[in-house]
């Protein structure tokens, strides 16, 4: 079982992954593209072109986004069944193939290069997470014994 | 070309191309020079991005030559890409190129002669001379490029706990456990999410064995995911000495492996209970195997109390002797209780003087005064039962104390905590955070202060 409490187990996760990635596409969207479309619309227009872009756009951006969250997390759950391992490889590996499989309308080419990068970038994300958690680890301390006291106990 | 051009661009239809090929013959050079401008203007580029690539001059053209051979339909692929394509494959190119020379030289600077001889000490390579033969290169390169991975899979500190405490507060062993699926269980579902449940007897399991061990908590999981649970275990740190997590594991191949002999401690005075045979597979004499718990009421932790009790209370000099002695370590509770019953059997029949002595002092004494026997005769009790006796008052003494003082330790940790756990980001990023010796440095001056 996996030790972060904050996320579900594995098939459900996807589904929750799905959503936030969606989610966040969504807001995301609506901060771009409101500004996006209040720039590029006339003045005294401002607010339609502001709501409109937001309405034609944001979906999508958030769509796109959740099409990733949701393929990323299927195959990170993929390859955890499949490996029996929990470490940064399993980011890595699930990585490769959403870059893959999200490219591969583009041709074989595509797909190998935005594969390879995916796989980079998340590897690049892992690293840094992996040296912020040694940084960040405390080694135990000893308490402080007084000197000439007697323990309470033993 | 013009005519071509202008085609492509849809400006005239294909109809008028045969004036318009018929005026571009006629032109001057100076009107030629024109339709370069013109080709500049409308350049493949725009083309492209207009969607004008595949046109019908180009199926006409086809049609034309289709006898050509493969050098012209080449070259006509080659006009197909856009300046931009060519552009974007150069820097391809050029990224290929980079890369490939950036990692020979890395490799190459990866196999270069040892820097020092710590270096090679520290890679285990001291069969692995200087010199620049391919097998000793590779050999340099290979142990330099697997440190940079173990980085990460070794444990984050050197010794994972401090030195042992001085003579006075020190227990005869030291006990470290996993707590995932032996002290804890989570479980996960749909109706009420994570839950995670202490087994039963824990409390009394550590409360009652810190009088002998010095508990240490050796986690498979991270500390961010442990830690609060670790705490809640013994929130007045009373029981568990410390708590380690899986930054202090050594990870290799696959299996997440606690390396006892990184601890600061005597091997010869430590015992592992684990669930997970890869945790203790560098040190497996030290172990004690414990099937993963399911959550399900059990009381394999009380069972191995009277063990532990006896294992610590022997003062052997090396306690690894005495778990190995066992045939099946996964049975040892079983076994351990046939063999105090046997211990048992013999000690009775060692001193039967002692349980048959009927007529003594004590029992005189109590029959003058009408009491029962047993309030000045003690009975008379097997060595084991008198440790056990002894430890249990303890621990009721311990409780007691605990009790008493709950509230007060409670308000002084808060104190702490409000005290040092307050820090501003630009100290964090200037200065990092502080240290436990810094804080244990301010307190101890603080005490002297205030006596």
């Amino acid at each position: 079982m996996s030790a972060d409490h904050t996320r579900d187990p594995c098939p459900i996760v996807i589904l929750n992954d799905f959503g936030g990635a969606f989610s966040m596409g969504v807001i995301g969207g609506c901060v771009w593209h409101g500004i996006k479309g209040f720039r590029n619309s006339p003045y005294g227009e401002r607010g339609y072109g502001t709501i409109s872009a937001i309405k034609s756009r944001a979906p999508v951006v958030g769509g796109n986004f959740g099409v990733w969250g949701g393929l990323f997390s299927t195959f990170d759950c993929s390859v955890k069944a499949i490996r029996r391992r929990e470490d940064a490889w399993n980011a890595v590996i699930a990585g490769f193939f959403t870059g893959g499989a999200l490219a591969i309308r583009g041709g074989w080419r595509h797909t190998r290069n935005s594969a390879i990068t995916c796989a980079c970038l998340l590897g690049v994300f892992e690293g840094v997470g992996m040296l912020v958690q040694r940084f960040t680890a405390q080694a135990p301390i000893a308490p402080a014994y007084p000197e000439d006291v007697k323990p309470l106990s033993a | 070309m013009l005519a071509r051009q202008l085609l492509r661009s849809k400006l005239i239809s294909p109809s008028t191309l045969a004036t318009s090929r018929l005026v571009t013959r006629s032109f001057t050079n100076g009107l030629i020079r024109l339709n370069e401008k013109k080709d500049k203007i409308l350049t493949d580029d725009i083309l492209a991005k207009a969607g004008f690539e595949e046109d019908i001059n180009e199926k006409k053209s086809e049609t034309e030559t289709e006898e050509s051979n493969g050098g012209e339909k080449r070259s006509r692929r080659r006009r197909n890409q856009t300046s931009k394509d060519k552009q974007r494959e150069k820097a391809a190119n050029w990224f290929y190129i980079s890369t490939l020379v950036g990692t020979v030289s890395g490799l190459g600077y990866l196999s270069r002669d040892w820097d020092n001889e710590e270096e090679q000490k520290q890679l285990e390579a001291s069969n692995i001379d200087n010199g620049y033969t391919p097998t000793l290169m590779y050999e340099r390169m290979s142990r330099r490029l697997s440190s940079l991975f173990t980085f990460f899979s070794e444990p984050v500190f050197e010794n994972l706990l401090p030195p042992p405490p001085p003579e006075a507060y020190r227990r005869p062993l030291t006990l470290v456990l996993t707590l995932d699926d032996l002290l804890i269980h989570s479980d996960w579902d749909t109706k009420n999410g994570w839950r995670t449940g202490k087994r039963p007897g824990l409390d009394y399991f550590l409360g009652y064995l810190s009088q002998y061990y010095e508990i240490v908590i050796f986690g498979s999981n991270s500390q961010v995911f442990s830690e609060r649970a670790a705490n809640k275990l013994d929130p007045l740190h009373a029981y568990v000495s410390y708590a380690l997590f899986k930054e202090a594991c050594r990870y290799k191949d696959g299996k997440l492996i606690k390396d006892l002999s990184l601890l600061n401690r005597d091997l010869s005075k430590t015992v592992i209970i684990d669930v997970n045979e890869d945790s203790y597979s560098l040190q497996p004499e030290n172990a004690i195997p414990m099937k993963a718990w399911d959550g399900k009421p059990d009381d394999k932790l009380i069972q191995l109390i009277p063990f532990l009790e006896f294992l610590a209370s022997q003062n052997f000099d090396d306690v690894r002797p005495v778990l190995n002695s066992f045939s099946n370590k996964e049975n040892l509770v079983e076994e351990f209780q046939e063999r105090e019953k046997k211990l048992r059997a013999e000690w009775e029949s060692r001193n039967k003087h002692l349980l048959n002595q009927k007529y003594n002092a004590g029992n005189f004494l109590a029959s003058l005064l009408g009491l029962p026997s047993s309030s000045f005769n003690k009975e008379p009790k097997m060595p084991l039962d008198i440790v056990r006796e002894h430890g249990q008052l303890q621990y009721q003494h311990f409780q007691k104390y605990l009790k008493e003082n709950a509230p007060k330790m409670l308000e002084e940790e808060q104190k702490l905590k409000d005290e040092f756990g307050k820090i501003t980001l630009n100290k964090m990023i200037t200065e990092g955070p502080p240290s436990a010796e810094e804080i244990a440095r301010i307190q101890s001056e603080r005490a002297a202060n205030g006596n």
